[in-house]
């Protein structure tokens, strides 16, 4: 009986830890930083996994030369010096995995890419999650955080 | 013996139930509570940087030669954060920007407000339902002899047990008819993050 108590209050802590959430962004956090530049948005575009499987049937014509951010330069980059094609290929590779595994088969990863230009001119294409908490539009003044693990992130200046 | 073991394991479950019930209880609490929810940018940060830097500012000789006669207009133009966290910039130099006009030695014009003002001019002077003769003209506003600006950067290093983070707050006004830096000021706040062995 003894046992029963103690497995309903594990149960309980189990219960307890497992409701709470975690945002895949957390753009609240303290962490080092290489340099942060400064511009605004030149145009989005909402982008999926297909559309990436089509540009690498073309031979990355499209992303070949952007930079990955957000959670999935996290989770892909790793800061180990791989490139856009392989960290793209790695996200492709990712979609397809979870689509075996009992998920829904239209399971598509929502990117945005962004043309950004910094205030010295100078233009970059970024692309990064989607994220509902935070709708990139054009002409947004945003920063660009080149963040200490080799990814970029662009955060909404205000 | 075995209806006591019972009784008290039954008990027992009931007490970790009602324990583990999701319960909200909404505080009202003291607003300039040092707060330490997290080693991130926090309020306690935002009013110490607020504060040390009006202080400083009104306690300059430079600034007080320069409103001795009179309340110099500034504009504050918005603060560069540098750091890896999405802070509201506009709320530290509102909080400054706040204090200074409270001071009474200045005088500010918001730059953040241009688009409204001239909607609302345009709706005095062209919407034929305001009196002509008491519509606010345009080119009557005066412009801003002084630029308050300033960078937020921080050092962060941490390892699995500890977390350090380091703040620097550097704000500056210059003079926009001489391009001159008459006064400049930072701040630092340094954070850290232990791993507590609990002890019983």
């Amino acid at each position: 009986m003894k046992t029963t108590s103690l497995g309903i209050l594990w149960l309980c802590i189990l219960f307890f830890y497992s409701t709470s959430v975690y945002a895949n962004y957390d753009r609240n956090k303290a962490v080092p930083v290489e340099k942060v530049l400064f511009g605004s948005v030149i145009s989005v575009r909402n982008i999926n996994n297909k559309e990436l499987i089509r540009d690498k049937n073309n031979g990355w014509h499209t992303f070949g030369g952007a930079l990955i951010g957000g959670v999935i330069g996290h989770q892909f980059g790793g800061g180990n010096g791989r490139d856009v094609a392989t960290i793209l290929g790695a996200i492709i590779g990712s979609s397809a995995v979870n689509n075996s595994h009992n998920q829904p088969k239209n399971l598509t990863t929502r990117l945005v890419e962004l043309m950004i230009k910094i205030d010295s001119g100078r233009q970059f294409m970024v692309i990064q999650d989607y994220d509902n908490s935070m709708v990139f539009h054009s002409k947004d003044k945003v920063r660009m955080i080149y963040l200490a693990n080799s990814t970029v992130r662009i955060d909404k200046q205000r | 013996m075995n209806k006591f073991l019972v009784t008290a394991s039954v008990s027992l479950a009931l007490i970790a139930l009602s324990s583990c019930t999701n319960k909200s209880v909404v505080r009202y609490g003291d607003a300039t509570e040092v707060e330490t929810t997290n080693i991130n940018f926090g309020s306690t940060d935002l009013q110490k940087v607020a504060s040390q830097m009006t202080d400083s500012l009104l306690l300059s000789p430079v600034v007080g030669t320069l409103t001795v006669n009179t309340r110099p207009i500034l504009f504050v133009e918005s603060i560069k954060n540098k750091t890896s966290e999405h802070i509201d910039t506009e709320s530290v130099t509102d909080s400054i920007s706040t204090k200074l006009l409270r001071s009474g030695k200045f005088r500010f014009v918001d730059m953040g407000r241009v688009a409204a003002v001239r909607e609302q001019l345009e709706f005095q002077q062209n919407s034929g339902m305001v009196d002509a003769s008491k519509a606010m003209a345009f080119g009557q506003q005066v412009g801003a002899q002084y630029m308050l600006y300033g960078n937020l950067a921080s050092i962060v290093k941490s390892n699995k047990d500890k977390s350090d983070v380091y703040y620097k707050f550097t704000l500056r006004l210059m003079d926009l008819k001489s391009g001159l830096i008459e006064w400049a000021d930072e701040t630092e706040i340094r954070k850290s993050k232990e791993k507590e062995f609990v002890s019983w």
